[in-house]
């Protein structure tokens, strides 16, 4: 059959052979799936990054806030008169916003205690029904006695709320 | 040193490296048939080759921009396959596999096939791992120290290998031995 193996022995005279049909057809596919894959994850990556940098601008300013020393005097709790009117609750409502940036000027406490986390969330819960309230009476256009009765109270519970919190900062 | 591969002009990998669809098919059209045909010999199995030819060009595609030129893109494409079908050697289930048909053998055929498929049959007669170093130092030029880092073994175990292979192959080629040994041999069964 073979006169001398070793003259046979010559594998690089081998025939080279064709590639078989559909493999360069797989390699795009396969190509195109991972670049998709890749996109998907750059496109997970950036959303992370914005969720985080979202996050973060938030925090930085609390972080940045707790670092200054406490600056509120008690005449900043002080309320300020608001001239009963009937109809008018307007000087309510900005009375109203000048506590919630009192509020949330005050530097957040590094120990709670307990009893005192509790009426913080018993004034807040109370401060949401207030405002739920108010929604509704603005979406069906409820006379305005009632809404000032509304906003009364909530600038009664606001004023408690700050001045627990104050408390709170002063170490009571 | 390997030895070199086809030369193919830099215009082509440079279109590559910007994604150029036709300039991967062109890459792809001059060395899928030396990379279909390395992993072939060195794995004895066409469906490993197919695996070993796509993942192969998916790596090209995906990583030609870190082909830094010091080599002809043949010689990086071909190390690349090389690499994949040593993975494939040194997985236990290449040792495992079972039968599979590439193209008919046996001893009907034996009047009739040429010299030529008479090699390429007893080739794939031999052990994975002697197979792939014969190949490897034969026709791809590579060095005893050469193929014994790619494996991950030494100069000696190489040059083991490639005694062990050409003594294989002497004796499958010549003489009544052999003979019965080629009748009997199912590559796929290893049992010879």
């Amino acid at each position: 059959m073979h006169a001398r193996a070793e003259d046979l022995l010559r594998l690089g005279e081998l025939p080279e052979l064709a590639p078989p049909p559909g493999v360069w057809e797989r390699v795009l596919e396969d190509v195109g799936a991972r670049a998709a894959a890749r996109r998907f994850r750059r496109r997970c990556a950036v959303t992370a990054a914005v969720i985080v940098a979202v996050a973060a601008v938030p925090l930085t300013h609390f972080a940045m806030r707790e670092a200054s020393p406490p600056t509120f005097s008690i005449a900043a709790l002080q309320p300020v008169h608001v001239a009963w009117d009937e109809t008018s609750y307007a000087p309510l409502i900005v009375e109203s916003a000048r506590l919630e940036r009192l509020l949330a000027e005050m530097p957040a406490p590094r120990l709670v205690v307990g009893s005192t986390a509790g009426t913080i969330v018993g004034l807040e819960d109370r401060i949401a029904y207030v405002d739920a309230q108010l929604s509704y009476a603005a979406a069906r256009d409820l006379a305005p006695p009632y809404r000032r009765a509304l906003w009364d109270e909530r600038v009664e519970l606001m004023n408690a709320l700050v001045y627990v919190r104050f408390a709170q900062m002063q170490g009571f | 040193m390997p030895k070199p591969s086809q030369p193919i002009p830099i215009e082509i990998v440079d279109r590559a490296r910007g994604g150029d669809r036709a300039a991967h098919a062109e890459l792809y059209a001059v060395f899928g048939g030396p990379v279909f045909t390395l992993a072939r010999r060195m794995l004895a199995s066409k469906p490993l080759a197919e695996d070993v030819l796509q993942e192969t060009f998916v790596e090209v595609i995906c990583n030609i921009d870190r082909f830094r030129g010091d080599a002809e893109v043949g010689t990086w494409i071909k190390r690349i396959a090389i690499n994949k079908c040593l993975m494939h050697v040194r997985s236990s289930w290449v040792s495992r596999r079972g039968p599979e048909i590439d193209e008919p053998m046996g001893e009907h055929r034996s009047g009739a096939v040429d010299d030529q498929m008479a090699l390429e049959r007893a080739l794939d007669c031999v052990p994975d791992v002697a197979r792939a170093v014969v190949w490897l130092h034969d026709v791809e030029g590579y060095t005893h120290a050469e193929i014994g880092r790619l494996m991950g073994r030494t100069t000696s175990f190489s040059k083991s290998q490639l005694a062990r292979a050409h003594e294989r192959l002497r004796a499958l080629l010549e003489g009544a031995e052999a003979k019965t040994e080629t009748t009997l041999c199912t590559p796929e069964l290893k049992t010879c």
